[in-house]
């Protein structure tokens, strides 16, 4: 108790070092809210051959007894917004993906609660389009002003359906999707710049259809009426922001190789490729696209006229050799019985039949080439 | 009883009664008038620009006001010890120096009572004191050092900005 008394002293006194900006902040911090009716009145003391006299409230057109009557003029509405691309830089996207997302933040710093209507647009001079264009409004209303991070969940097709922000409070914001579709065919590092713009527009309309631009008010204003006025960046009262998308697909390439690790008669000094011989093959998964790629298995027949040779890896005890980039190997048991019954993603459809290494021994191969490389090694005999 | 003494006190009480029937009639000696007003840049056929005043009606957050006070001397006796008061209006703060008062000291105020020059008015913060600002201003005052003569005018004004 005693320390959020020691907080609100802390904050009070903040106010001070402030002065007055610091109370209509705590309130608004965009500034006074339109509409609202500025006071002032003066007075004057003095007196007549040494006797003081009445003080005199001052008036609009000039006051000579009493309170006077205060000169006033009423707060406009300052038309003000900024539209910021939040999230990735570039939204990753694969060849024929749906529903791929740009967000943005979209914040109302004006005086006054105003609409919003979007359009999108593709640019030129990039390498392929997006299609059928959306733009969707969060239905999370979590948005802080300045805040980067938009929603964990990203977009939601069920819950964010809104294609326009009805009424949006001063001082507040909300996060958009431009929501779009990837065509087919695309290479990877493939870029679509795309725009999105908000357009002020009144407040309260039913529907993006119905909504009315904010349009400023001319030349001279009315005295007692909230005229508008554009205050953002180009006074036009709408605000464009760019978002890219970049195809990322795993580039995946296989390439097999063998030698020859001993014979009976050199052992593994120059070995040669003779009947009775060992050799491992060696199989190397490189990725050299923009997105990791899920491995669902690695298939390959023991060659003809060779015997598989198990537990010829980790002290006799694996018959599979796993490295990643040059890090330390990891070991699989590949049962020959046709059933991974360890589940350690490694077995065989015989004794001699065809291997399969699969998740948990390899689940993946990362972007990144020959550094995050995968290669499978196993042994064979030469008949 | 000091038969003199008496005799000042009831002139003293007519004079009272006077300027209180004065006040009455409503024909004091000034006539205070405020306005507020905006600069307006405007530029002419030959490209040049000019600022001019005009009613300040078209005002969002940030706009500079300049407010006005004309005091007016209405009637035949010229008036002494002209001060004029005018508090810094809610929702906006004090633009530093823009006060001016031709012929007249300026002072201000952070509560609205006490009046000092600005170099004399200081703020308490955490314990420890600071020279006030033109944002700590809640009110300005001006005190013309010569009377005001019949017919005669003086003017104060501040700018403020719109918080």
């Amino acid at each position: 108790m005693q320390s959020f008394h020691r907080q609100l002293k802390r904050v009070g006194l903040a106010c001070v070092a402030v002065g007055s900006i610091c109370s209509s902040q705590m309130a608004l911090a965009a500034g006074t809210d339109s509409g609202v009716q500025i006071n002032n009145t003066a007075t004057v003391n003095y007196s007549v051959s040494g006797v003081a006299q009445a003080a005199i409230g001052s008036s609009p057109t000039g006051n000579t007894a009493g309170a006077g009557s205060p000169t006033q003029f009423v707060v406009d509405n300052k038309v003000n917004l900024t539209l910021t691309r939040v999230g990735l830089a570039q939204t990753p996207v694969a060849s024929g993906q749906t529903n791929q997302t740009v967000v943005y933040r979209l914040e109302n710093i004006g005086n006054a609660t105003q609409g919003y209507t979007f359009t999108t647009a593709n640019l030129t001079g990039d390498d392929f389009d997006m299609t059928n264009f959306r733009v969707r409004v969060s239905a999370d209303t979590s948005c802080a002003l300045n805040s980067t991070t938009p929603p964990a969940a990203g977009y939601a097709s069920a819950t964010d359906t809104a294609d326009f922000v009805q009424s949006l409070l001063e001082d507040t914001c909300r996060w958009v999707y431009i929501v779009a579709d990837t065509p087919a065919g695309l290479a990877n590092g493939d870029l679509s710049n795309v725009t999105l713009t908000a357009i002020t527009v009144v407040a309260g309309a039913a529907n993006a259809g119905a909504a009315v631009a904010v349009t400023q008010t001319a030349g001279a204003d009315t005295a007692g009426t909230v005229d508008v006025v554009f205050a953002d960046a180009g006074r036009d009262a709408r605000e464009t922001a760019q978002g890219t998308y970049v195809v990322s697909t795993a580039a995946l390439s296989v390439q097999k190789t063998s030698s020859v690790f001993s014979d009976p008669f050199n052992n593994t000094t120059n070995p040669k490729a003779i009947p009775g011989a060992v050799m491992e093959y060696a199989i190397a998964l490189t990725n050299t696209g923009g997105a990791n790629a899920s491995v669902v298995s690695i298939t390959d027949a023991v060659p003809a006229n060779t015997t598989f040779l198990a537990g010829q890896y980790n002290g006799n005890a694996s018959d599979v050799s796993i490295t990643v980039g040059a890090g330390a190997p990891t070991f699989c048991v590949a049962e020959a019985g046709g059933a991974d019954t360890n589940a350690d993603g490694c077995f065989r459809t015989s004794a001699n039949g065809t291997l399969t290494v699969g998740a948990p021994a390899v689940a993946s191969v990362a972007t990144g080439g020959a550094a995050t490389r995968v290669t499978v090694r196993f042994r064979v005999t030469i008949l | 009883m000091n038969p003199g003494k008496n005799i000042y006190i009831v002139a003293a009480l007519i004079a009272c009664s006077v300027s209180s029937q004065a006040f009455a009639q409503a024909s004091a000696c000034i006539s205070l008038k405020s306005s507020a007003q905006v600069e307006e840049e405007t530029t002419d056929a030959a490209g040049k620009k000019s600022v001019k005043l005009v009613q300040a009606d078209k005002v969002v957050p940030g706009t500079v006001v300049i407010w006005t006070v004309t005091a007016t001397n209405v009637c035949q006796k010229p008036s002494d010890q002209v001060t004029i008061n005018n508090p810094v209006p809610t929702h906006m703060t004090y633009v530093a120096d823009s006060a001016t008062g031709p012929g007249s000291q300026i002072t201000y105020s952070l509560d609205g009572k006490a009046f000092a020059p600005a170099a004399q008015l200081t703020v308490t913060e955490n314990g420890a004191q600071r020279g006030a600002t033109a944002a700590d201003y809640k009110a300005i005052r001006w005190t013309f050092a010569n009377s005001l003569q019949p017919g005669a005018t003086v003017n104060a004004s501040f700018r403020a900005v719109l918080n």
